[in-house]
């Protein structure tokens, strides 16, 4: 039954729906004329938190389950997997001081160097950077992410 | 293990970079202290609170040449929209305040911001030095054209105090909102505003008439009136628009004036160099009051009203002031 | 002058040298920001407006316009190819667009997207010529009730797009809703659940909820596979509809083109709305419905000719009232203004020349469109076959530089990665996830409309009934939920009796 993925998301939903429940009861329900900034959310987060236990209860049944074993990868796959999400925060995080250019190649390099040649990967990495930087920074005139030094 | 190999040298490689950036970034502030003399040197950032292309980025994209001309350095627009304004207001507050980024406020949306009570910020406005005005669109009062029940404003306020009539209003507590409430507060009318999410959505349900009364700016008003799909009853400033000259005040009308406009100026973060905030202060004075700038301006239906720091400071209180005063009505 | 005149009039600027050129650059550049999401056709037609300072006004707004409409075909070929839509209306074409795409038919689906864009595009450019004053009527009588009944009727056919499993479909829809929730609340101005966040105060943005569900979540999906057991990116096959899908394709064409139209006369509809109309049309009347979501060609004509015919309705309101019913119209019209030109119902008279120039241009530029994209659909569809231990990682950077453009800030990037996992989660729990983002759409209008309805009328719900077409939209509501209910019990014996077997 732990091994139950489904449920486990289930217990999740259940888990937001609850809380926005909660939260609307800082809110008014009805106003002069109709329904008050709290009414829309208790409904649907009320529904919700149904829908979730009807959705646990789905998902019990022995032929709907979803153990982690077969929902989740392991091993090398995991590995790749927490790299996509790893190089996004280390962008989120370096950006601010490197500047746009070198977060962004640092970002690419991460997810290239394990399948791509290494020179394949410096050349993309950079030049996809560069093009990117070029259109919004220069020509939209977004200004990316820059480093002490302007870039 | 190669490929481990490498990933470990490229987060070796972050580390020594975010090191020497860290190591750059100390002299670097460093120098700046000691060249005030010379600023600004490097461009100067404008945060726009709201999303390209809106009313606020237009009007900081038509200063921005007057403004680069008279700093001498260029002078970048930044959108930064979301948060009903604050993300962008936030920004300009916690600026280091070094005098590279300055922005616009919007103010009632901005007073209206501070007074509502389930808006959790983390600035007030003594983060923001003011450094000018720039423009003000008073508030415009219109009704149908075709409309039986009245058709100029002293029978609209007649009708308005014996039955109910629906206005547009474009945020709680924004400055066409905030006409409506000062209308029923001061003259005893029965407004009721409906919110919608924008002008566009506003005119559309007035003009289709979803709603009874019109209440926007003379900026998103003027041209209607001139082309007779509507008609500007009153405006809600001390004198009369240059873009509707016929249309009196409520003042001029007899009735209690009624002030309400919206404004866009420009702050930037408290602490500034006080030499830094003159040159600032000035550069803006003399964009602003450019005659080719305001050409411009009149052009696109926008109305230039320079004030300076402390003109602009106590304008942005009041507007806080009649805010709070209103609180009761909001119902906040 | 009779309409006819005024519009070879209109071509004869508009086929002058330069404006030609104006047109050309317009839908090239507006293809390479449609292409780059994040920023979507409004803001990236904002941004680009400075181009034109010093032009003439008329080639200014050739040049706009067709940024405009080719920003539109660009956002089809990122969501047909890698699944990231960076508008609302391309969340339904991705639904079957990319299934498309993985069985190696991207450039069928490109083509039949240009095909239709084209006809959707230009008859509705034909119909402001010949009924615009006509159609001003029904614009201005959609008000708030007709607005919530249309909203509400648009829920109706998410719940209807959902799946197989109704519980698993529900749960999509409520969480969109209730992600729709956050933010500042119509009427009252009150915040909801920001938690003292800046950012939260006006709730979620789409771009990025999209972007993390679709775009991201798919790589962590497809990283999986590949890894697992890699399949061959599918070899390109052509950009033709083979010769049995003509039929049904035209008819979608149709439809949308019909559809499109009549919703960009009113006001404040997103985009979104007659694509997704379109969308459950077509898999309402199609003879096999259970072919949609898995690469239906009618899933993809129809609703991206309804978002391009759309387009070109919306230019009535625009052009007559003055009125711009979405935000990227907002936008042109404020070039008009910046340029001197006030729309309005002036316009058509003291400008004539400038309007039936403008016009003309579009059914220029749409041309240009479907002839650079017809042979370009192949060579964009090579993109599909690009290895995906290359291609992945350029998504995910330039969906990065995609989400911080949307407000300058890392604040959704880290939206981005949020919502790539939740979609992932979702995804491994058969939940799916394309309600979650059309709801969160729906569901802020839906509360709007009906707050403002209510405080029209007292608080009064009845004229949302009484009204005769918020009545009609609301009955029709009924007729679509009791369907999709009835469906999903069918649906459900149907799985029963599997498993008995």
């Amino acid at each position: 039954m732990l091994k139950n993925y489904a449920m486990w998301i289930g217990l999740l939903v259940f888990g937001f729906a609850a809380m926005m429940f909660y939260g609307s009861f800082s809110m008014q329900y009805y106003g002069p004329y109709g329904p008050g900034p709290g009414f829309f959310p208790r409904w649907i987060s009320g529904v919700l938190a149904a829908v979730a236990l009807l959705y646990i209860g789905d998902s019990i049944r022995k032929e709907k389950r979803i153990s982690f074993a077969e929902a989740f990868p392991t091993g090398v796959v995991l590995v790749r997997l927490l790299t996509i999400v790893a190089s996004i925060l280390i962008f989120i995080f370096i950006a601010p001081f490197t500047g746009y250019i070198i977060a962004s190649v640092l970002v690419m390099l991460m997810l290239l160097l394990p399948d791509v040649k290494w020179y394949t990967s410096v050349a993309v990495a950079v030049s996809v950077s560069l093009a990117l930087f070029f259109v919004f920074d220069t020509f939209l005139n977004i200004p990316l992410p820059a480093n002490a030094l302007g870039w | 293990m190669n490929k481990r190999w490498i990933m470990g040298l490229l987060l070796m490689f972050i580390v020594g970079l975010l090191a020497a950036c860290a190591e750059e970034a100390a002299p670097a502030e460093a120098e700046a202290e000691e060249e005030t003399a010379a600023f600004p040197e490097e461009p100067i950032n404008v945060i726009v609170a709201y999303d390209a292309g809106g009313g606020t980025d237009t009007t900081a994209r038509t200063l921005q040449p007057f403004l680069e001309e008279e700093l001498g350095v260029p002078v970048n627009v930044v959108n930064q929209p979301g948060g009903s304004g604050w993300v962008g207001w936030t920004n300009i507050a916690n600026a280091e305040p070094d005098g590279q980024t300055i922005g616009y406020l919007n103010s009632p949306n901005v007073a209206s911001g501070l007074v509502n009570p389930t808006l959790e910020r983390e600035v007030d406005l003594s983060d923001f030095e003011t450094l000018a005005n720039h423009v003000a669109d008073p508030g415009a009062i219109a009704i149908r054209t075709d409309d039986e029940r009245f058709s100029n404003f002293e029978e609209l306020v007649e009708y308005a105090k014996e039955n109910e009539l629906t206005t547009t209003a474009t945020g709680v507590a924004g400055d066409d909102h905030l006409v409506t409430l000062k209308l029923n507060d001061r003259l005893g009318t029965k407004f009721r505003a409906v919110q919608f999410e924008g002008t566009a959505e506003s005119r559309a349900a007035f003009l289709g008439g979803h709603v009874d009364v019109l209440v926007t700016s003379v900026g998103e008003a003027y041209s209607m009136d001139e082309g007779g799909q509507l008609d500007v009853v009153a405006v809600t400033a001390e004198e009369r628009s240059p873009f509707l000259p016929d249309t009196p005040t409520v003042g001029e009308l007899g009735f209690d004036p009624i002030i309400q406009q919206s404004t866009r100026g420009l702050v930037a973060p408290v602490g500034i160099d006080p030499e830094k905030l003159e040159v600032l202060k000035a550069a803006l004075e003399n964009a602003i009051q450019n005659e080719e700038h305001q050409t411009k301006m009149t052009e696109i239906g926008t109305q230039v009203q320079y004030a300076d720091a402390e003109e602009y400071r106590q304008l942005l209180e009041q507007d806080l002031e009649d805010v709070e005063g209103l609180k009761e009505l909001l119902g906040w | 002058m009779d309409t006819f005149g005024l519009l070879m009039e209109g071509f004869a600027i508009a086929l002058s040298w330069d404006n030609l050129l104006y047109a050309l650059i317009g839908v090239s550049v507006g293809m390479l920001v449609g292409i780059l999401p994040g920023l979507g056709p409004s803001a990236g037609t904002a941004l680009l407006i400075p181009l034109t300072f010093g032009m003439d006004p008329t080639s200014a707004i050739v040049m706009l316009a067709a940024i405009f409409y080719g920003s539109m075909y660009g956002g089809t070929i990122t969501t047909v190819l890698v699944n990231v839509p960076g508008e609302a209306a391309s969340v339904i074409t991705g639904l079957d667009g990319y299934p498309m795409a993985q069985q190696g038919r991207a450039g069928v689906a490109l083509g039949i997207s240009a095909i239709g864009s084209f006809i959707g595009g230009v008859v509705a450019i034909i119909g402001v010529v010949l009924v615009a004053p006509m159609m001003v009527k029904f614009a201005l009588s959609f008000g708030p009730p007709e607005f919530f009944a249309l909203i509400l009727f648009g829920l109706t056919m998410v719940v209807g797009l959902a799946g197989k499993s109704v519980i698993r479909g529900m749960i999509a829809v409520l969480i969109g809703l209730l992600l729709a929730m956050y933010g500042m609340a119509p009427s009252s101005g009150v915040v909801r659940y920001s938690f003292g966040i800046t950012h939260l105060i006006d709730g979620f943005n789409f771009v990025t909820i999209a972007m993390g569900l679709f775009g991201l979540s798919e790589i962590l999906i497809g990283m999986e596979q590949q890894l697992k057991n890699p399949i061959k990116p599918p070899a390109v096959k052509g950009m033709f509809p083979s010769r049995k899908e003509w039929k049904p394709s035209a008819a979608s064409i149709g439809r949308g083109t019909v559809l499109g139209f009549f919703m960009g006369l009113i006001p404040g509809t997103s985009s979104v709305v007659p694509a997704l109309m379109s969308y459950s049309m077509e898999k309402r009347l199609a003879k096999d419905p259970s072919r949609f979501g898995k690469g239906a060609i009618e899933g993809v004509a129809g609703p991206e000719t309804a978002n391009n015919s759309f387009t070109g309705g919306a230019l009535i309101p625009l052009f007559l009232l003055g009125i711009p019913s979405s935000a990227t119209m907002a936008v042109l019209m404020g070039a008009f203004i910046l340029h001197g030109l006030q729309p309005g119902p002036t316009l058509f008279i003291q400008h004539s020349d400038f309007v039936w120039a403008v016009l003309a241009s579009m059914f220029i530029g749409n041309a240009m469109l479907l002839f650079m994209n017809l042979p370009m659909a192949g060579m964009w569809a090579k993109i599909a076959s690009v290895p995906f231990k290359l291609l992945f990682p350029i998504i995910i950077a330039v969906s990065i530089v995609g989400t911080y453009s949307i407000s300058n800030s890392l604040w959704d990037v880290g939206g981005l990665l949020f919502f790539g996992l939740v979609g992932y989660l979702f995804k491994k729990a058969d939940i799916p996830v394309a309600p979650i983002a059309l709801t969160f759409i729906l569901g802020v209008m839906m509360e709007e409309a009906l707050l403002q309805t209510l405080a029209i009328y007292k608080g009064s719900f009845l004229p949302i009934f009484t009204r005769p077409l918020a009545g009609t939209l609301m009955a029709m509501s009924v007729i679509a939920l009791s369907l999709s209910i009835y469906a999903g019990f069918k649906n459900k014996k149907d799985n029963l009796a599997d498993s008995e077997a």
